[in-house]
């Protein structure tokens, strides 16, 4: 029998000296080239944050909520809120909720850009890093322009939102979506859609056939781009969604093909960027004057749950899939009795690695990247021969060399140097 | 002259005195990846360090800055310990955000051991959560000026 | 299906106590809320998949109730056309015998949420296919279960504290 060869890929910060055992993250046990098993290790984020909801009241709960991630931050602001208005039965205002979608959209714009640019520069475009990362900005002048930070702004609050969108905040906003509309999708779909480099480079990498995905219940696009359709704000009727018109998108109306591979996958999420500014368009329109949150202090809300009793449950669709959260009261007193949440990531990253099952090693860094991981690190792989025991260890620069050979075969006249910029790839917080 | 081309004059006679441009090196402890976000989009063109020739190293045997950022968890520790320990002297530490500096939201928990003082000497701490990236490169001048004081002083 | 359907339909088969709450959006949301024993549970959690063989499962929240502990799980359920269906499942143990059957076959991805609620709890998930530690370090003590609010739980010891600026604290609260 062949010999059996284990990589080790080991995890967070950079490079660690090759006398430290501990391995982290993705396992990967080898055979020649191909991948044989994944395993998953975790816990470098282990921060104990259940144990200190424990002892918050509900409004230190929101700021602590929002500090789980710091790409989708609202997000998890929201889910919290809905699960805290499901369990003491408030009503939110009309207004409140149009404004919760146009900064939800927003903030999906700006999560799928991001995206795009790190997918790029894993097979060796890093012209569409820099490009992608520079259209970015202007989303986020917007959010700074209404939320008071770039990231982690607190615009929900129990009942409502904080801040208001004026006139001002509007033309902005309509002026950006045109100029999206007119100078950076068309050269976002020049690349993703109809570059053939980039289409054979990603057609058959990292593939999640639909029966995996129904089987370890993958979420976002990773399943949209495997043909399961699903949507929280579609099929929860959340919110206003539904006078929005939302569908859950699927590569079949883009290309007519489903595949499940990385390329599916980026089709989903530029279809995902036109839907969401055409609903921030539909929005504006149909949106009502009046009040923005039903009462008025923070002390009112705490008196209010006091009293409350009962759980309540919260989902909503983060970029990157079904965030849900959960709450139990504890009447009496206005600390929780017990907080949980889950994030997207989690079970992705399980089914990405069910699926990584039989390809090859260079395809790696790009199956991470397009589940869209939320949490960065730089991975090193440390190579055991199992006969000898000696280890070798492979940086991220390595594994980047191998996508990019992979990429060159296609397309010799690709001149990208594989230089690390932080990596962004595979975790999960607690 | 706005501010922003004081810092930028700032920058570039620092980086002719050293003789060469100073190379970073980024470690993650735990944290949200808000602030490394804002170290990367420091890079980009809106904000552009990298025409200084500043750049990401992927080893810390060729860094002379070490930005850290998040509590630092419990099995984050000792890597964090043995990075300081592989990155060769003159070397700078700059901590990035609210949780190296006091732990910010996660100040009192069995798993984080913030602030990074206690562990290996800081001499720079930029607070924000997270900091903006024109006050990630604002530190990272202090932080060069800090270095060039530490090459004088070996000299002398 | 309808919410009410799907309830005449469980009640038919099962011994269990059923309610439903209400959000007050603009399109209310029903969810069904099941509590049932721990020896019909995984009987129920078959019956779903047969009336639904994409059921998606989210979550275990495992919780420590003082004398007992339980266990909600969310399932959702599709239908063709309409919203989907919204189910929360809590089985409970006591806590001289946390034994609650595993559902690795059922729903292989209830795995890793087996695995988390095994050490940060204490609940031992019988027939589990991988009951190795998921996100606490390998050098935590055993016995040591960090959300459980009795003896077993964090001392006062454990808990760092990098110190509050301006507030004068006391013991272990905020």
């Amino acid at each position: 029998m062949n010999s059996r060869i284990e990589y080790w890929v080991k995890i967070p910060i950079g490079p660690i000296h090759p006398a430290l055992e501990e391995p982290e993250k993705f396992i990967i046990t080898l055979d020649g080239e191909r991948i044989i098993h994944v395993d998953i290790k975790l816990g470098y984020n282990l921060r104990g944050l259940e144990w200190i909801a424990m002892r918050r009241n509900y409004i230190q709960l929101l700021y602590l909520v929002e500090r789980i991630c710091g790409i989708c931050s609202f997000s998890h602001n929201h889910t919290y809120t809905r699960a805290v208005e499901e369990m003491a039965g408030i009503e939110v205002p009309e207004r409140a909720e149009y404004i919760r979608a146009i900064i939800g959209e927003l903030e999906r714009i700006h999560s799928h850009l991001l995206n795009l640019g790190v997918v790029g520069h894993a097979i060796g475009y890093d012209t569409v890093l820099h490009l992608s990362w520079l259209a970015r900005e202007r989303v986020m002048d917007i959010l700074e322009a209404i939320g008071g930070n770039r990231v982690n702004y607190a615009m929900n609050t129990i009942g409502g939102v904080r801040r208001d969108i004026e006139e001002k905040h509007k033309r902005m906003i309509l002026d950006m979506i045109r100029y999206y509309r007119e100078e950076v999708m068309p050269k976002v779909e020049e690349i993703f859609l109809y570059d053939p480099t980039v289409e054979a480079r990603l057609r058959d990498a990292g593939v999640i056939p639909k029966r995996i995905a129904l089987e370890y219940s993958a979420q976002g696009p990773t399943a949209r781009g495997s043909g399961i359709k699903k949507d929280v704000r579609y099929n929860e009727q959340l919110g206003v969604y539904p006078e929005l018109g939302i569908k859950p998108i699927t590569p079949k109306e883009f290309t007519g093909v489903i595949k499940g591979d990385v390329f599916d996958r980026m089709v989903v999420r530029v279809g995902e960027l036109w839907q969401s500014m055409e609903i921030i368009e539909k929005a504006f329109d149909q949106m009502p004057e009046g009040k923005i949150k039903t009462f008025s202090k923070d002390n009112v809300v705490l008196t209010k749950l006091k009293r409350a009793e009962g759980a309540g449950i919260g989902r909503y669709e983060a970029p990157r899939g079904e965030t849900i959260h959960y709450i139990r009261a504890n009447p009496g007193t206005d600390t929780p009795a017990k907080w949980k949440a889950r994030e997207p990531t989690f079970p992705n990253l399980f089914a990405v690695a069910r699926a990584l099952v039989g390809e090859q090693l260079a395809d790696v860094p790009v199956a991470i990247a397009s589940i869209d991981p939320c949490l960065s690190c730089t991975d090193r792989v440390a190579i055991i021969d199992s006969k000898t025991g000696k280890k070798k260890v492979l940086t991220e620069k390595d594994l980047l060399k191998a996508s990019i050979e992979k990429t060159k075969e296609i397309n010799p006249n690709i001149k990208a140097k594989p230089e690390p910029v932080g990596g962004i790839c595979g975790g999960v917080r607690l | 002259m706005s501010e922003r081309e004081i810092l930028e004059r700032r920058i570039s006679k620092l980086c002719k005195y050293l003789g060469r441009s100073p190379w970073v090196f980024h470690v993650n402890s735990g944290s949200c990846n808000g602030c490394d976000i804002e170290i990367i989009a420091a890079l980009t063109p809106r904000y552009d360090a990298e025409r200084f020739g500043v750049k990401l190293v992927g080893t810390p045997r060729h860094a002379d800055i070490l930005l850290v950022t998040g509590p630092i968890t419990d099995q984050s520790l000792e890597r964090v310990k043995l990075i300081y320990e592989q990155t060769p002297d003159p070397k700078v530490v700059v901590a990035i955000g609210a949780c190296p500096t006091g732990g910010s939201v996660f100040f009192e928990s069995p798993f984080t051991n913030a602030p990074l003082d206690r562990h290996i000497p800081v001499d720079v701490f930029i607070p924000g959560c997270p900091p903006r990236p024109e006050a990630v490169l604002y530190g990272v001048v202090l932080g060069l000026e800090k270095f060039i004081k530490k090459i004088e002083g070996e000299k002398e | 299906m309808t919410p009410e359907e799907l309830i005449k339909r469980i009640k038919e088969r099962f011994e269990v106590e059923i309610y439903t709450s209400q959000t007050k959006t603009l399109h209310p949301r029903e969810r069904i809320w099941i509590e049932v024993s721990r020896n019909d549970f995984k009987e129920l959690m078959k019956y779903f998949q047969e009336i639904d063989p994409h059921a998606q499962f989210s979550i275990i929240i495992g919780e420590d109730r003082g004398d007992h502990l339980s266990a909600t799980y969310h399932l959702e359920l599709f239908c063709e056309n309409g919203p989907s269906l919204s189910v929360a499942v809590i089985t409970s143990c006591p806590k001289e015998d946390p034994k609650i059957p595993s559902l690795g076959d059922v729903f292989p991805s209830s795995v890793p949420y087996e695995r988390e609620n095994q050490e940060f709890l204490g609940i031992i998930f019988e027939g589990i296919p991988d009951p190795r530690r998921l996100f606490l370090p390998d050098d935590f003590p055993e016995g040591i279960y960090p959300l459980r609010l009795d003896e077993k739980g964090i001392t006062p010891e454990m808990v760092k504290n990098a110190g509050h600026p301006y507030k004068i604290k006391k013991e272990g609260s905020k």
